[in-house]
């Protein structure tokens, strides 16, 4: 026990050195070559390629309309026209690699033009950056940034604040093309036909699982269970071998839960997940619903599975669990799949032979609705009276989601880049072909079809809707029933999501 | 009248600090509680009079949260009190290496609430924490994502982390009792237990009146641990009165709901401190001759 335990030790410590702080989504990934892999072809040509591209099909295929607030110009080229460069300052929370990544885009943004200066603002975690971005909104204009990187999930929250311009404006103004953006990901920000951010650090949840452990089992390492139904075999298998002493771990965390009904076609909210109105209720209480509840008691009362903690901590127990082959499979974000290769790359869990598999769907099949929806953060213009930075922060935030600067943010994050071509860059596709696990990710967003379910839920009270579904997830494996945990989770939600729309 | 302007410049500065950073924020907070407040601060808020705290305190969650945090309250104060007094009746001994005893005793005095939280998270951790396997707790969820056992062992923390300050308190105490009436008691073949119930808790009773009242307060603002164990979890669980005041105004950007939280927070606090001090007051002796 004393060793095993010093084992645990040292894995944790690992992970926490390499992961560095919470950032939201959890996990600070690591490049899986190191961070300086430069572009081979000229940034500039493949612009004007993507422009040209982008030309055929208009503004009004690619840009979310002009309709309501796209009516006011936003002021492209005001930034150009001054004497001085513009300052600017973007909010962001990414650390370690994450961070390094970041900090040397801008500089090479900083140094490739005269007219801005853009200065970083590291407030740590998305939680850090909403209080603060909402504290200095009871300060004025001034103590606000003029670019911030916002948690995904919050987008309500910063719509109803009345702060930001939607970047439709620009991209109307500055006739620039979506053609090229992954559009499940332009979807998600995408509110009441208005586009409000552009994407920026995009992940979503996998399969991860030791293919040594199951090819033990019996089962085909190459062909990871694609389903809840086949995982629940998968895992029946695994414990039934005494191959583990869990079949997986499953995170007490409701994105899974929240991932499955969007790839099972349906919405969590009404309003078509808040992407047509404001939604007034909860719709996750559904058949589906309760089929995944469902799924998930009988995987932890057969000792299929054991449940980890969300966050903290604990939050790293589940990746842990397959070092030491207590449970050979899990589902986590593919932001932590550098970081894992890294812990494994060190010789820590020799026996470990790392997979990466799509999440599972719902049921037996696959539904051709369903989806995942994008986690991670959206960069979003805030509504300043200066024109110049204004301008300013568009042109920066058009440099981060070009192609080039994608791939290099991808390769020193483990991020999903965000355009189309980027995974054609020589440098992303070797590291992709090398490591074939990164791009697990990309195509399973790829693969995302564009409707309301798939956008993922948009309310104000996401946050408590959130708890109330990780406090249904907590309760189910503490032996309240199923159906009883969604119903409170649906009723409190309810509360939560009328509360705020009274208030808002 | 001189005099008198010049007493009243002299607490001048005293009213003004507690003016500006405690009576100017609780009237604040009151009015906030009048206001649905919007979700972030540049919007308009909506005046509702009574409405919300008659809404906010008649909820069944605010019933609960009294209930946990009185629960929280009833688990830490007397057990640490007693765990003190146990500790520092056994530091009184002259034996060797006493000292080495008393620094450790009272060391947790020098430990942070993030630092006893953090150990604790360890120790409690179900894949390898020491105390899950000297429970047998280990593996899966773990004694902290238990809705049994979250709020005792949040409880446990708190109650480790404070004994180190009981301890001190209690020992000066003791050290400061007369001798005599011990020394005549010891004459009079009182046996142990007797003296400790007939003398020394009544002479200790001013001293355990102050960490009865430090200890329910600090029990009713216990926000720390509770932030770095359980997060309030599992399902409301270790959500007592003043993590759901953080949550609401700092997680669910709902100030106004806080506000009125916070002034029940305050006023029971208020009754609790005058009921202490009405019951203490007939049975304390603060005299020593």
């Amino acid at each position: 026990m004393g060793i095993l335990e010093w084992v645990f030790i040292g894995g944790l410590r690992a992970y926490h050195s390499a992961m560095g702080h919470d950032d939201g989504d959890g996990i600070g990934p690591v490049a899986p070559g190191g961070p300086s892999h430069g572009p081979s072809f000229s940034r500039r040509n493949l612009l004007k390629g993507v422009a040209i591209a982008g030309v055929g099909l208009g503004v009004g295929a690619g840009v979310p309309g002009t309709a309501g607030a796209a009516k006011s110009k936003f002021p492209i080229g005001a930034s150009a026209k001054k004497s001085t460069p513009t300052q600017i300052t973007l909010w962001h929370s990414m650390t370690e690699n994450n961070l390094t990544t970041l900090q040397k885009i801008t500089n090479a943004f900083n140094s490739s033009q005269p007219h801005v200066k853009v200065n970083l603002l590291n407030q740590n975690s998305y939680t850090d950056t909403q209080t603060a971005y909402t504290t200095a909104l009871s300060g004025g204009q001034s103590k606000l940034p003029d670019l911030v990187q916002w948690e995904s999930e919050l987008i309500q929250l910063l719509i109803d604040s009345q702060s930001v311009v939607p970047v439709s404006q620009a991209i109307a103004a500055d006739h620039y093309s979506l053609s090229d953006f992954v559009p499940s990901m332009l979807n998600f920000f995408r509110v009441r036909g208005t586009l409000w951010a552009l994407p920026f650090n995009i992940s979503s949840q996998v399969l991860y699982y030791d293919e040594n452990a199951l090819t033990k089992a019996g089962l085909d390492p190459s062909n990871p269970p694609a389903t809840l139904t086949a995982l629940k075999k998968a895992c029946q298998k695994i414990v039934s071998t005494a191959t583990a002493k869990y079949g997986m771990s499953l995170k007490l965390d409701q994105t899974n839960f929240e991932q499955w009904m969007a790839l099972g076609g349906q919405t969590l909210v009404n309003k078509n997940n808040g992407r047509s109105g404001r939604a007034t209720k909860v719709t996750f209480d559904n058949a589906l619903g309760k089929y995944l509840v469902q799924w998930w008691a009988t995987m932890l009362k057969g000792n299929l599975a054991q449940a980890t903690a969300a966050s903290g901590t604990g939050g790293y127990d589940n990746l842990l669990a397959i070092g030491s082959g207590i449970a050979p499979i899990t589902i986590d974000t593919s932001a932590a799949l550098g970081t894992i290769l890294t812990v494994l790359q060190s010789g820590q869990y020799p026996n470990v032979k790392l997979g990466v598999g799509r999440l599972p769907v719902p049921g037996s099949k696959p539904n051709k609705h369903g989806g995942v929806y994008v986690g991670g953060a959206g960069m979003y213009i805030v509504k300043k009276s200066t024109p110049a930075t204004m301008d300013a922060a568009w042109q920066f935030l058009k440099y981060l989601v070009a192609p080039t600067q994608q791939a290099t943010w991808a390769l020193g994050t483990g991020y999903v880049p965000v355009r189309k071509s980027a995974i054609r860059i020589p440098a992303l596709a070797q590291a992709w072909a090398s490591v074939p696990q990164y791009k697990v990710a990309y195509d399973q967003i790829l693969a995302s079809p564009v409707n309301a379910a798939t956008a993922g839920y948009v309310t104000g009270a996401a946050s408590q809707v959130d708890t109330d579904l990780q406090d249904a997830l907590t309760a189910i494996s503490n032996g309240t029933p199923p159906n009883r945990a969604l119903a409170q989770a649906a009723a409190s939600a309810n509360s939560a999501i009328q509360s705020y729309n009274e208030r808002v | 009248m001189r005099e008198a302007s010049l007493g009243y410049l002299m607490i001048l500065p005293a009213v003004a600090a507690f003016g500006i950073f405690s009576f100017y924020p609780l009237v604040k907070t009151a009015y906030l509680g009048f206001f649905l407040a919007p979700p972030t601060p540049n919007l308009p808020s909506k005046y509702v009079g009574f409405q919300q705290y008659s809404s906010v305190l008649g909820s069944s969650q605010f019933a609960d949260d009294v209930g946990r945090t009185a629960l929280f309250v009833a688990f830490t104060v007397p057990l640490g009190i007693i765990l003190g007094l146990a500790l520092a009746n056994l530091a009184q001994k002259h034996i060797r290496g006493i000292r080495l005893f008393r620094t450790i005793f009272s060391s947790t005095v020098a430990t942070s609430v993030a630092v006893a939280s953090t150990i604790f998270f360890t120790l409690l951790n179900p894949q390898i924490g020491l105390l899950s396997y000297a429970f047998g707790k280990e593996g899966g969820n773990g004694i902290l994502n238990n809705p049994h056992w979250a709020l005792p062992a949040v409880a446990l923390v708190t109650i480790w982390q404070n004994l180190g300050f009981t301890f001190i308190l209690m020992s000066a105490a003791l050290q400061s009792l007369p001798q005599d009436v011990l020394e005549a008691s010891m004459v009079d073949g009182a046996s142990s237990f007797t003296r400790l119930r007939q003398i020394t808790l009544p002479l200790l009773s001013p001293i355990l009146f102050f960490a009865v009242v430090i200890g329910v307060i600090s029990g009713f603002q216990a926000f720390g641990q509770i932030d770095l164990l359980t997060q309030g979890g599992p399902n409301h669980a270790s959500l007592v009165l003043i993590y759901d005041i953080y949550q609401q105004a700092f997680q669910f950007n709902n100030p106004g709901y806080a506000a009125v939280l916070s002034i029940a927070l305050f006023f029971m606090l208020m009754i609790l401190t005058f009921v202490q001090f009405w019951f203490f007051q007939r049975r304390v002796s603060y005299a020593n001759g």
